[in-house]
């Protein structure tokens, strides 16, 4: 009776550390944060391993999460019907680093973990991704340049606002004539184009202005170019500078937007899967300034658990990307939206040295009164984004919408409110020196 | 065999004199015209020389320059059918074209209004033409009226085979027929991807009677329990037990290769699968290679290493690897999928030099089979026609070994 006892005993112990051990493996790391749970510097640890290092540094100084149940985000349906339609037939190129094929929609909808190519296949995803498939403009932003510190006050190193963040598809487009190619393409090779500005304050900056293309041929760097005030001059950038930050503010145009670089020009490998936070169906919009840590996020804002791909891009400096600023940058991508909520880059030591983070909302119109931009389904829109630099602890936070511009509604994506004539070096003189749009 | 190709001659012969009426006659980069684009379409001829068949930026006879090449098909007698985009009306719109390699000769093919005719067809991407065994062309097209479509070029007869939006006798409504995955085997069978609603992601065969059969479906749970989560594009043949298509799909318990033949479907290959050095990690959503034997050769990856399988009996046999030297240095840094043309494997390889080449395997022995020798035809662009790049992922070869591919010249 004894010995059957402690046979049971031994089993029920067995039992219980097999239990255990069973939980602990198969428990998701969710377990660490429920719905309703406020996160603050104070319980921060409860998510440090549920978001990046350079998102946990946020959290350490100051910002706050509201934990939320986890939303089922959809893309835009004429983007997922081009996906069905198109994504069997598109391959990675022979070296494998470019793809061949593409139509329109996502280029690799399956993502297989035991994929050789699975971070390749990410990052053209990330390239031709459903928020803006073919036009977007982004009318009035505005930004602050902070000090960021856990119960910081508010104190404004710099203020920036912007007339546009704007940009053209020539490939891929699924809701705007011409679809999906447009014939450019085929004469330039122009994978998309990009401007920035003119920058409307600061008034000693005013005019400021970045325009960018992108082509498709894989040895073909962008070609940039910039307005300043002080030069009264456009002036053609070196393809290097777009690693940088320059001024006062944090951003750096190869991590616009997320991870925006030329994506031939890095090598990428896949870190893995997990479920980690992020905001992708933001409460505000426009954004609220974080009153905890000296206005240097948006928060209190709602989180949720997200189904993240992990991707490093190493730039390959022994073939076309000998300058660029960082030794690495760390893409989180969330796996249903398809937008990096959030990107850590390391110097050249190794040591974290910047992230970039979004909050995005999902919704049909990009603030609740909009007039103009009215979808008849949901999107993703980008109403937050900040640039901290965690070695000085300096950071930009852009509203967009912006907390002190005149338009309301901000956003307008795939409306063809931009054309390609908006985005060349003339368009950009004219607007910048006028210093309005 | 003789009498289906006499047939395939016969009907190609049929369509170009068809076409010739109605068609404009291209001579697209056979005479060096202008070579400003950067993509060109290539084929060897019956010499077995490489010829320059289309390259962008090239005018044709009507000035009209076409804007963007089509992945090509390979007939049976040679002659390549390609897609290739002109700009009209501020839009780059495809049309189909044929080519004989041996000739230099390039057809546009004018499409009829369907037989069904009640929509324009209006080609916003490549078409992705390929040749049946009776000489007709399957395609797939967006109509105007707002629908996609699975046609058949017959003899001056366009048939559509299967629309968006039709209804099927079990009641549910193709949704998508997805662009690049139509397979046609030689008995009048496509193969196609799409998706159905209600069900999702589907692979599906029309006849030449436009009778659909659904080979498998998203969601479906299989006899070993598991369910169907999204497919690979499918191949098609007919062995001397009928009609036979493999496709690859994830399951929930990982991928797998499977086979549809006798109305059985079948699963050929799981991802556990013993490879000899271990077990199958990753199997390509790419077209299996299928032979007229039923043969199946896979991209995969076996405990980490990548490479070229041959499935039997649920294992998959090692053929190439990803690092393999062949026996004239050549050393690979990445395969291509791999195809087959009478029981022989194809595929392209990256080299560890950068250059691309397609190799095959005979009786176990490794061989280069494109770039060629240097061509005494170099048509297109002297001095350097045998300097191109070539673009392994957009090869088509037909059961005689004849191919054609894309590459930059």
């Amino acid at each position: 009776m004894d010995r059957l006892i402690l046979v049971r005993r031994r089993q029920v112990g067995f039992l219980v550390a097999f239990a255990s051990l069973a939980l602990m493996l198969a428990a998701p790391v969710a377990a660490q944060v429920k719905a309703g749970d406020f996160i603050t510097p104070e319980n921060g640890s409860k998510v440090k391993d549920l978001v990046s290092p350079g998102v946990y540094y946020k959290v350490q100084h100051g910002m706050t999460m509201k934990i939320e149940p986890t939303v089922r985000i959809d893309w835009p349906p004429p983007y997922k019907d081009a996906t069905e339609k198109y994504s069997s037939q598109v391959r990675l190129s022979k070296d494998h680093r470019t793809v061949v094929g593409y139509v329109a929609g996502q280029p690799f909808p399956l993502i297989d973990a035991n994929d050789p190519d699975a971070a390749t296949k990410v990052v053209w995803n990330n390239v031709f991704r459903p928020i803006t498939s073919d036009d977007y403009d982004l009318r009035y932003f505005d930004c602050d340049t902070v000090y960021t510190g856990y119960k910081k006050p508010f104190f404004e190193i710099a203020y920036g606002q912007l007339g546009h963040y704007a940009g053209y598809n020539l490939v891929g487009r699924t809701e705007v004539e011409p679809i999906p190619v447009d014939p450019d393409f085929k004469h330039t090779n122009r994978l998309w184009l990009f401007l920035l500005g003119p920058e409307l304050a600061p008034e000693d900056a005013r005019g400021t202005s970045l325009l960018r293309y992108r082509y498709a041929d894989p040895k073909h760097a962008d070609d940039t170019w910039d307005w300043t005030t002080g030069t009264r001059r456009l002036r053609r950038l070196n393809e290097a500078i777009n690693s940088s930050a320059t001024g006062t503010q944090t951003f750096d145009p190869d991590h616009y937007s997320g991870f925006n670089p030329k994506t031939e020009e890095y090598n990428y490998k896949f870190l893995g899967e997990k479920e980690m936070l992020a905001t992708v169906d933001a409460e505000h919009s426009p954004e609220v300034r974080c009153p905890t840590d000296g206005g240097a996020s948006a928060c209190p804002e709602r989180w949720q658990m997200r189904h993240m791909y992990i991707v490093s891009a190493e730039p390959r400096r022994d073939v076309n990307n000998a300058e660029a600023l960082e030794s690495k940058s760390v893409i989180y991508m969330d796996s249903e939206m398809w937008f990096e909520p959030y990107v850590d880059t390391y110097d050249r030591r190794g040591e974290l040295f910047r992230n970039h983070l979004s909050w995005l909302a999902y919704r049909d119109r990009p603030v609740p009164d909009a007039k103009v931009a009215i979808y008849p389904f949901k999107r993703e829109y980008v109403v937050g984004v900040s640039s901290t630099d965690v070695q000085s602890a300096s950071v930009t936070m852009c509203y967009l919408p912006g907390l002190e511009t005149p338009e309301r509604e901000c956003w307008y994506i795939n409306m063809g409110a931009v054309d390609k004539a908006f985005f060349t070096t003339e368009a950009m003189v004219k607007m910048s020196e006028v210093g309005h749009m | 065999m003789f009498i289906p190709r006499m047939a395939i001659s016969v009907s190609v012969a049929f369509a170009i004199a068809f076409f010739i009426g109605s068609a404009r006659a291209y001579m697209l980069g056979l005479d060096g015209s202008i070579s400003q684009g950067s993509d060109a379409l290539y084929a060897v001829d019956r010499d077995g020389r490489e010829v320059k068949i289309a390259q962008t930026g090239s005018a044709g006879s009507d000035w009209v320059v076409l804007e963007d090449l089509g992945m090509p098909s390979v007939a049976s007698d040679g002659s390549v059918v390609f897609g290739a985009a002109r700009e009209w009306n501020h839009q780059l719109r495809w049309s189909i074209f044929v080519a004989n390699p041996d000739s230099g000769s390039i057809f546009r093919v004018t499409l009829p209004t369907s037989s069904e005719g009640d929509s324009a067809i209006d080609m916003v991407a490549d078409p992705r033409p390929q040749q049946t065994s009776d000489g007709g062309i399957v395609f797939v097209a967006h109509e105007a009226a707002g629908d996609d479509a699975l046609f058949k070029l017959t003899h001056g007869k366009l048939k559509r085979l299967v629309r968006t939006g039709e209804r099927l006798p079990d009641g549910r409504m193709v949704r998508v027929i997805t662009f690049g995955s139509v397979r046609p085997e030689s008995e009048g069978g496509v193969a196609f991807l799409g998706y159905l609603e209600p069900g999702g992601q589907a692979e599906i065969m029309v006849s030449e009677n436009a009778a659909i059969t659904i080979l498998a479906l998203q969601d479906k749970q299989l006899p070993s329990g598991e369910h169907f989560r999204s497919f690979g594009l499918p191949s098609a043949t007919v062995t001397a037990n009928g009609s036979l298509v493999a496709f690859t799909a994830r399951t929930d318990r990982g991928a797998g290769l499977f086979t549809f033949a006798g109305g059985r479907l079948r699963k050929v290959l799981s991802q556990s699968a013993s490879c000899g050095l271990g077990h199958i990690d990753y199997v390509s959503p790419a077209s299996p290679g299928l032979s007229d034997h039923g043969a199946l050769a896979v991209l995969g990856r076996c405990s980490g290493t990548m490479g070229i399988f041959m499935v039997k009996r649920g294992t998959a046999e090692l053929v190439v690897n990803a690092d393999h030297t062949t026996d004239d240095g050549t050393r690979f840094d990445r395969l291509g999928d791999p195809f087959f043309s009478e029981g022989t494997v194809f595929f392209g390889a990256l080299t560890a030099d950068g250059a691309t080449s397609f190799f095959n395997i005979f009786e176990g022995k490794i061989t280069q089979f494109v770039p060629t020798e240097m061509p005494e035809r170099d048509i297109a662009d002297r001095g350097s026609a045998n300097r191109h790049t070539i673009e392994v992922v957009s090869v088509s070869i037909n059961q005689r070994g004849q191919i054609a591919y894309l590459g930059s010249p």
